[in-house]
């Protein structure tokens, strides 16, 4: 087994305090460094070092982190990118904060995505023995971990086939324009292990490099209205939701940081398998997938990338 | 008062102190084509046409390129009216969704707001736009107050 998870996801923020403030006391994330202009913040359910990692300088995703299993996956991704024909550079330890050495890659889409095997390990905040199921102390969502990033592209197709070729990703879900044009993938929903997505595709005009969303994750629906009601209290825009994706099962709301990057927070879904038939959604049926329940598409969806 | 001009509605808005252009738009019972609110998306960009803006936040690069800056056009959600300002916005881009409270807020008083049907909003891209400076007429401020002692 090669890549275990989405690890850490680095972003801009336009203003370092606000977004340390948004990140700490409306998801509820813990900052466990602080460099001044960038921050490392994990959540109550993780272990390893950090998650998010914010800094200040524009809006938009400066990196993805994926963490695979052993050392040796390193070498076997690079020689399956050098393979595939993505730009790739090995990065050392120690070049990101309490992380191991690695590889660094640029993918047709041209965001950066970087794989590492290890990170100082924290530990969760309820910790190994004989554990606790929640700690007191939460604050705001109190969101346990992220979840998974979608990222935009002006042709998604070599970086779909980029995920499932060298990081072995199976295609959980997918949007074409119609069941005469399969080959064709308007957005992309991939997972490497049993949670629905690990990562997403969206195609469109001028969104390479483009963040669409990275979401956290939460426990079920419960958890979603109650974060709702902290992003009410501390006046977080909300662009959909509460509500269910019909792609991926998720109970969802879309929302926007301090510095307009927009984030979800994500519950339930569904297992997935490998041998799982992946789930095909055809272009008129959009709404339904994104916002099953009102099955009404926003108009910003599709148009407010960052 | 400060007050928001948008060009070729008939709509001046009542702004409050330090609120943004899209605060007073939203209390307006109008709603402008944006997303996030936050000065990352760039989904919110109006063109000043007169007046002065100040932004509330540091907006960047990304969301409000220089070349655009220096044409006039500015963010919505971040800029905040020093002294009255006239702007335009696109019709596609501007409805009315609550006319009571357009009706609270704006003055003079669009006739066809009273009748709770959105005001006619002239088409205006960007590059259309012409840029007239003091285009406010002697008088106007007293029709302003008449709409709204009408209006009660
Ligand atoms: S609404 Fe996103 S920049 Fe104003
Ligand atoms: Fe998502």
């Amino acid at each position: 087994m090669g890549v275990i998870r989405l690890g850490y996801v680095h972003i801009r923020v336009t203003d370092i305090e606000e977004a340390k403030r948004h990140y700490t006391q409306t998801v509820g994330f813990r900052m466990v460094k602080d460099d001044g202009k960038t921050v490392y913040l994990k959540g109550w359910d993780e272990w390893d070092h950090h998650s998010v990692v914010l800094e200040e300088g524009g809006v938009g995703v400066i990196k993805l982190g994926y963490k695979v299993n052993r050392a040796e996956d390193i070498e076997d991704i690079e020689r399956k990118s050098q393979t595939f024909g993505v730009t790739t550079e090995r990065m050392s330890r120690g070049e990101n904060t309490d992380t191991s050495d690695g590889l660094r890659i640029i993918l047709p889409t041209s965001h950066v995505v970087e794989v590492y095997h290890d990170m100082t390990l924290l530990g969760s905040d309820v910790g190994a023995i004989n554990p606790d199921v929640f700690p007191r102390d939460l604050i705001g969502i109190g969101a346990p971990r992220i979840d998974h990033a979608l990222l935009g592209g002006d042709n998604i197709a070599t970086t779909e086939r980029f995920f499932t070729d060298v990081f072995d990703f199976y295609q959980v879900e997918r949007l074409v324009p119609d069941l005469d044009h399969m080959e064709t993938p308007l957005a992309s929903w991939l997972a490497g292990g049993n949670r629905g997505h690990d990562v997403a595709l969206i195609q469109g005009d001028g969104y390479d490099g483009k963040l669409h969303h990275f979401a956290f994750h939460l426990q079920d629906w419960n958890d979603i209205l109650h974060a709702g009601q902290i992003m009410a209290m501390d006046d977080v825009p909300i662009e959909l939701g509460p509500s269910q994706h019909g792609i991926t099962r998720g109970r969802t709301i879309y929302y926007f940081d301090p510095a307009g990057n927009r984030n979800e927070v994500f519950a339930d879904g569904y297992v997935a398998q490998r041998d799982r038939p992946t789930t095909i959604w055809t272009a008129d049926k959009l709404a339904k997938g994104i916002d099953y329940v009102t099955r009404n598409l926003s108009e910003t969806f599709a148009t407010a990338l960052t | 008062m400060t007050t928001i001009t948008i060009d070729g509605t008939g709509l001046v808005l009542l702004a409050r102190d330090g609120e943004t252009i899209t605060d007073t738009i939203h209390r307006a019972g109008l709603s402008l084509n944006e997303a996030c609110r936050r000065g990352g998306c760039g989904l919110c960009r109006v063109q000043l046409i007169h007046g002065e803006v100040e932004f509330n936040r540091t907006v960047c690069e990304q969301a409000l390129p220089s070349d655009q800056r220096e044409v006039g056009i500015t963010l919505a959600c971040r800029a905040v009216p020093r002294g009255d300002i006239t702007i335009a916005v696109p019709a596609q881009r501007l409805r009315v969704i609550v006319p009571l409270l357009t009706t609270l807020t704006s003055t003079p008083q669009p006739a066809a707001a009273s009748e709770g049907d959105p005001p006619e909003v002239e088409v205006r891209p960007f590059a259309r736009v012409p840029v007239h400076r003091n285009r406010r007429k002697e008088g106007e401020k007293r029709a302003t107050t008449r709409a709204v002692a009408a209006t009660g």
